[in-house]
């Protein structure tokens, strides 16, 4: 194994390094050691957060579907009337807000709150990273199945749905993944990003159409968070997906390009400043 | 690398520090004025070295000489500055006896993620998990929460799980701190088990006797060059002598808290 130079300006725009050292982490990450170790870090994660209990997964499901009573109780009539499944309709907002601002903001800070394990270990610092995306992501997918459940009430579920939110959720983890990376990089070169974060992801439960649809919007304002907030595809193909009708190609599209387009550039930023990032932190 | 375990050549690490704490505001006003946001520490200059399979090596070298960045560069954890290392395999490397536990899990728990972040799959430790725990002394404390024991009794659960590592070459950074006697008998046969097995070993430790019972060279680093590497016995006096010319700061300090003549002494609170 050899390390040669590897000058800092050099590597921003060295692409063929980037896919070389993409690859030579692909090949560790899917390593029996390292796979070992991913599934170590979720169990460890599970047990620590949850208690190790049926009642402790319980307990975490409980605030998405409080914020759903909350939210269904002040909108059901100016908005829920003209939705249909007005249910499904929040807790697929919910869950999607709620996985992309909890990730997010945790990922943002995971380099500084590993720095002893990632400093002090030959630990792969994406195994850390995906770790948590994971542990949280079974969170995510029993609150996707409790919302294919509620379209089995309602009558909207179909295969086409259902095999439509495969790609829909991977592309979604895919976008989760970038945006951590990236903070976490821009974290270490200034530490309030966490808090400019934290107040994103409280804007993003309005600036998401969680409790309205696109169609109650000015065009203008329909423009604005249709184009420019990354989670609005994929809430809109989801909403398509389980309650109908089905959203255009164009938003799949749309959906998977941004959930591709952020991971590309996320990875490419960690992958080059991970180094600096860690021995600033 | 003509068989060489290790092979450094010029090798230097910088590091960034920091001038202030960073926030966004002072990190755009200072792109805009064009003003350093950091000054660089070198922790290595200019390393050349090379281990040899089987090789024994202690690194020694006072606080902040540059050891630990060393053998975070061997192990793949921080990449030089510039220059090359090469390794006929990646290092398992034990930097700490406390990181990579997880408090709230139990100790049976944390063999497996203790393992499983230094490389050994729980597949390969299920069988031998009771042997590692009694290895470690603990057995009566298996279904205990980490958080309970004492910090020896953790340094020795990891000495324990990290025995079960069969790796080529192994690096070990001062690990060996708070394990009583009866346990420092235990790793004594470890490392000796280790020195007779053909397996590379680069350790470091502030204690002599310690590396010179496993070592045959040593490599003395100061200010993150080597200042001299060869045999045990010859590099360890050097270093010995080198404290010969601190100036005893201690000595000096309870001398200046000693009262004195010229002024009255001050009242005792007590």
């Amino acid at each position: 194994m050899s390390t040669p130079p590897q000058p800092i300006a050099a590597r921003r725009i060295d692409l063929t390094w980037l896919a070389g050292r993409a690859a030579a982490r692909a090949r560790t990450f899917l390593g029996e050691p390292n796979r070992a170790l991913f599934a170590e870090l979720v169990r460890a994660a599970f047990k620590n957060t949850d208690h190790n209990s049926i009642a402790g997964a319980l307990w975490s499901l409980l605030a998405p579907f409080a914020m759903l009573s909350a939210l269904y109780l002040v909108f059901r009539e100016r908005f829920g009337e003209e939705l249909h499944a007005y249910p499904l309709f929040l807790l697929l907002g919910i869950a999607l807000v709620s996985y992309f601002a909890t990730v997010t903001r945790l990922l943002i800070a995971i380099l500084f709150a590993n720095r002893a394990l990632l400093l002090n270990t030959t630990v792969p610092r994406e195994t850390v990273i995906l770790s948590q995306v994971a542990f949280h992501g079974y969170k995510f997918l029993v609150e996707m199945v409790l919302c294919a459940l509620l379209a089995v009430y309602y009558g909207t579920l179909t295969w086409h749905g259902v095999l439509a939110m495969v790609p829909l959720v991977l592309g979604f983890l895919a976008l989760v993944t970038g945006v951590g990376m990236l903070g976490a990089v821009l974290f270490s070169f200034a530490r309030d990003v966490e808090h400019i974060w934290t107040l994103v992801t409280h804007l993003l439960m309005f600036v998401t159409p969680v409790f309205y649809g696109l169609e109650s919007l000015s065009a203008p304002a329909r423009f604005i968070i249709y184009w420019l907030n990354p989670l609005t595809p994929f809430l809109v193909a989801l909403r398509g997906a389980l309650i109908g009708p089905p959203a255009g190609p164009g938003v799949y599209v749309h959906a998977m390009l941004i959930g591709a387009a952020v991971l590309l550039v996320g990875y490419a930023a960690f992958l080059t400043a991970e180094s600096a990032a860690m021995e600033r932190t | 690398m003509s068989g060489a375990a290790v092979r450094l050549e010029s090798v230097a690490k910088r590091f960034m520090i920091p001038h202030t704490q960073r926030t966004t505001l002072r990190v755009l006003r200072a792109l805009v004025r064009r003003e350093p946001l950091r000054h660089e520490l070198w922790a290595l200059e200019n390393v050349s070295l090379s281990v040899a399979p089987g090789e024994r090596v202690a690194l020694v070298g006072r606080n902040g000489s540059g050891k630990t960045t060393l053998l975070r560069l061997l192990s793949g954890i921080l990449e030089p500055t510039r220059g090359t290392i090469t390794l006929a395999s990646p290092p398992r490397a034990l930097f700490s006896t406390t990181i990579g536990f997880s408090p709230e899990l139990s100790v049976a728990d944390n063999v497996f993620l203790f393992g499983a972040i230094h490389g050994l799959v729980r597949r390969k430790l299920a069988p031998r998990q009771d042997e590692i725990i009694a290895r470690a002394g603990i057995t009566h404390l298996t279904h205990a929460l980490l958080k309970d024991l004492s910090m020896g009794q953790v340094q020795r659960l990891a000495l324990s799980v990290f025995a079960e590592s069969d790796e080529r070459f192994l690096v070990f950074d001062e690990v060996l701190g708070n394990v009583d006697r009866g346990f420092a008998r235990t790793t004594d046969a470890y490392f000796r088990a280790l020195a007779r097995s053909g397996q590379t070993l680069v350790m470091t430790s502030h204690d002599p006797a310690f590396l010179g019972a496993y070592c045959e060279r040593a490599i003395w680093i100061d200010a993150g060059r080597v200042r001299l590497d060869g045999p045990f016995d010859d590099v360890m006096r050097a270093y010995e002598t080198s404290f010969d010319d601190d100036p005893p700061v201690l000595q000096a300090k309870a001398n200046d808290a000693a009262p004195r003549k010229d002024k009255p002494p001050r009242p005792s609170v007590v």
